[in-house]
């Protein structure tokens, strides 16, 4: 077979053609008919015309505040913005929680790097505030501009305890809005009508919110058997935790808590996040989560055990904490070793060994 | 003759040579480029080219200044197939050489089929949820949805490079025309807000990242609102990880208005690939080797419902197992690092999936044919020379 030119020239034209398309890109406009996509939930659909079974409030919303979806451990969240800059306000409701305002405080207090008030400091520092019919503690401090934005910030926050559940109320952000917003607060809180579970409401109307608190038990669940180690101390659980225990030795002491909630809390880093603010460390880089974070176990034994060391920010002292977190069923238990690091150090595998040991009754 | 000249040119062996060369050069560049560009942005502008252009600083114009993988690879192709049909002659002997070449013609088209009708995507699925959509990994549309019929929602989907040149973009399936203010390839949070702010980010380079738009928009005569949108506030897993780490409020994903009685839906989102079925994930596991991070087994039980056809079945997908349905692969792609109940499946929809397993089997008989007529010739010849 031979190749004459005018018989072939239509084949090389074709593939330059081919060429050609290669350069066509495939950007252009579609458009498509698909079934109806349920619209995801608002706020106030959410809220509108049901039975509220967890704690919830009633509230009328300031003007210029403008309600935003709540994060998982808020009821509601509004962001006011003006000329000044931006501020945030939440609404957090802990049921069953108790004597942990000083620490609350102090949590707020060190998102803004301010160092920790002792309980008198608190008393000092708080003012009495009308919270709808209950009477609440308003508290505020602001931090100095720091060098990464240049404005000084701001938090006015109020607590109380309420039909058993404790309530955080904050507003906070730049300084100067946080101050224009103080009065709005207040009218804020003096509007509030919670509930720390069910009852009937209708459509929100008139200007009137509600919101409701992501589900938690109204009971703990079922403990586990479980063998802790002969030399810990076992301890009276405070609200939220399920057991307790103190662990001493010459070198110090370290405190091991168990605690179980739905969920997993907000996920890994955010539990990363909140133990390390409390041995005052900043925020974890996401990359070096697997310098803390290690798996243990096999299988269905499998758990995650975080292990990280800070100070204790009110002596100084070197903390170590280590955390496991064992996922059963639709639960997340946390066993958490805080303590003098070397104490933790030669805790750690007792740690380990009690959590392996745990049986759950529902675990199957 | 010019017809002569011009086939002469393309049957040449040199050219063959030269091309071969220009190619080792711009497999060199272009993964140098890799370093400063990222892989995918180096693999757009060296490989899937006609040429590789260069930009004068302060300029906005493009000079070729290599010739790009496609116009190497049309050129190899014609190249070979030109050649052939002219020094070809078939006979017995040849069969061998021609399956060998046709083999090689076919994975030359195969890949270029792919790179222009290949279409990747991943779905994301809690365990216990349900989806009839994948999403692209790297491209974003525009997704304008008519919401105003009550049993199905009309979606016109404008890409992502179409708002990077801005201006006024018309559809006759869109009664107004969508005016780009400003677009950002890239965007990041920009910190201590109380709301998620964005502020505009370099282009990604790095392997793992990919970048999240940002873009201003308004819809001539249907709304004098300018609509901020970024894939920031739609897409579920960049919106929770902002509110849980940076603890700000995050914007909707979506926006609403109103036009001549319609009520419309506009989004900035990963751009969608609709399906007539649907995928639920029963169940997700997956196994680490043991003390660290590192993935050792995924798999996805997941039930496949098809309303078209009232198909349902379950399905166990897993690492070299997918689903094979509706013209797509589902593999198992990966998994959500702070969220064990969620899998992420790839899905590969490749209408020439089939060329490269033919090519090999043409490629490997012509080769075998070849070698077997050798050998058996050979084998003859010292039969009758020991005879």
């Amino acid at each position: 077979m031979s190749l004459h030119a005018p018989r072939h020239v239509g084949l090389v034209a074709a593939l330059a053609v081919g060429v050609a398309l290669s350069g066509c890109s495939r950007e252009e406009i579609r458009a498509y008919r698909i079934p109806k996509e349920q619209p995801p939930m608002t706020a106030d659909a959410a809220h509108a015309g049901h039975v509220h079974q967890r704690p919830h409030a009633h509230y009328e919303t300031p003007s210029g505040w403008q309600e935003v979806q709540p994060g998982s451990m808020h009821i509601a969240s509004f962001v006011i913005k003006s000329d000044q800059g931006e501020a945030r306000v939440t609404v957090t409701p802990l049921p069953g929680a108790k004597d942990i305002e000083v620490d609350a405080v102090n949590m707020w207090r060190s998102e803004l790097q301010l160092p920790a008030l002792t309980a008198e400091d608190f008393e000092k520092q708080s003012q009495a505030v009308k919270i709808g019919n209950a009477e609440g503690k308003l508290v505020e401090f602001t931090a100095p501009a720091n060098g990464t934005n240049g404005v000084a910030r701001q938090t006015t926050g109020a607590l109380a305890t309420i039909e058993g559940a404790l309530w955080f109320f904050k507003l906070t952000g730049d300084q100067a809005v946080v101050a224009a917003n103080k009065d709005k607060l207040k009218q804020f809180l003096a509007s509030m009508d919670v509930h720390a579970g069910e009852h009937e409401t209708g459509s929100a109307s008139g200007g009137e919110s509600a919101a409701a608190a992501p589900q938690r038990p109204s009971q703990g669940p079922a403990l586990p058997e479980w063998e802790p180690p002969a030399s810990w101390q076992s301890k009276t659980p405070g609200q939220m935790v399920l057991a307790a225990f103190n662990v001493s030795g010459q070198e110090g002491q370290a405190e091991v808590t168990i605690t179980s909630f739905p969920g997993d809390t907000g996920g890994l880093v955010a539990n990363i996040d909140r133990w390390r603010r409390q041995v005052g460390l900043g925020p974890i880089d996401p990359s070096d989560i697997p310098k803390v974070a290690t798996t243990v176990g096999e299988g269905s034994n499998q758990f995650t055990v975080v292990d990280f060391v800070g100070k204790n920010p009110r002596s100084g002292k070197e903390t170590r904490l280590v955390t496991a977190i064992v996922k059963v069923g639709a639960n997340s238990w946390y066993y958490k070793m805080m303590g003098d690091a070397p104490v933790v150090e030669r805790e750690k595998e007792n740690l380990l060994n009690f959590v392996k040991s745990a049986k759950y009754p529902n675990a199957g | 003759m010019l017809a002569n000249r011009i086939l002469d040119f393309f049957t040449s062996l040199r050219l063959t040579v030269v091309c071969l060369a220009l190619a080792l050069v711009l497999v060199f560049i272009g993964t140098i480029a890799q370093v400063k560009l990222g892989l995918y942005t180096a693999q757009e502008n060296y490989f899937q080219s006609l040429f590789v252009y260069w930009t004068p600083q302060g300029s906005n114009f493009r000079i070729p200044v290599w010739p790009g993988g496609y116009l190497l690879g049309w050129i190899l192709l014609i190249n070979l197939i030109a050649a052939h049909i002219r020094r070809f002659t078939f006979s017995k002997k040849k069969i061998g050489i021609f399956l060998v070449h046709a083999g090689l013609i076919l994975l030359l088209l195969g890949q270029f089929f792919t790179e222009m009708l290949q279409v990747e995507s991943h779905m994301r699925l809690v365990e216990g949820s349900a989806s009839n959509f994948s999403e692209a990994a790297r491209r974003h549309e525009l997704a304008i949805i008519d919401k105003s019929d009550p049993n199905s929602d009309f979606v016109v989907s404008i890409p992502e490079a179409l708002l990077a040149r801005g201006g006024e973009i018309k559809h006759p399936d869109l009664p107004f025309p969508v005016r780009v203010h400003s677009y950002w390839q890239n965007s990041e949070p920009l910190t201590n807000t109380a709301t998620l702010s964005l502020r505009q980010a370099p282009p990604t380079t790095k392997m793992n990242d990919k970048d999240v738009p940002y873009t201003e928009v308004e819809f001539g005569g249907a709304s004098d609102k300018r609509f901020k949108l970024s894939a920031w506030f739609s897409d579920d897993h960049l919106s929770s990880w902002a509110r849980r780490n940076l603890e700000v409020a995050v914007p909707p994903g979506f926006e609403r208005f109103e036009h001549n009685g319609k009520s419309y839906e506009v989004t900035l989102r990963s751009e969608r690939y609709y399906k007539p079925h649907y995928i639920e994930l029963v169940d997700f596991t997956h196994d680490r080797y043991r003390g660290t991070e590192i993935p050792k087994n995924f798999s996805s039980r997941i039930q496949l419902k098809n309303p078209e056809t009232s198909e349902t079945r379950e399905v166990l997908i897993y690492m070299n197992n997918p689903l094979r349905y509706g013209g797509e692969t589902y593999y198992q792609g990966s998994f959500d690092q702070f969220d064990e109940r969620v899998s992420i499946l790839q899905v590969v929809r490749n209408p020439s999936w089939l060329t490269p397993y033919v090519s090999c089997i043409l490629v490997g008989v012509g080769l075998t044919v070849q070698f077997m007529s050798h050998l058996v010739g050979f084998a003859k010849k010292r039969k009758a020379a020991a005879a």
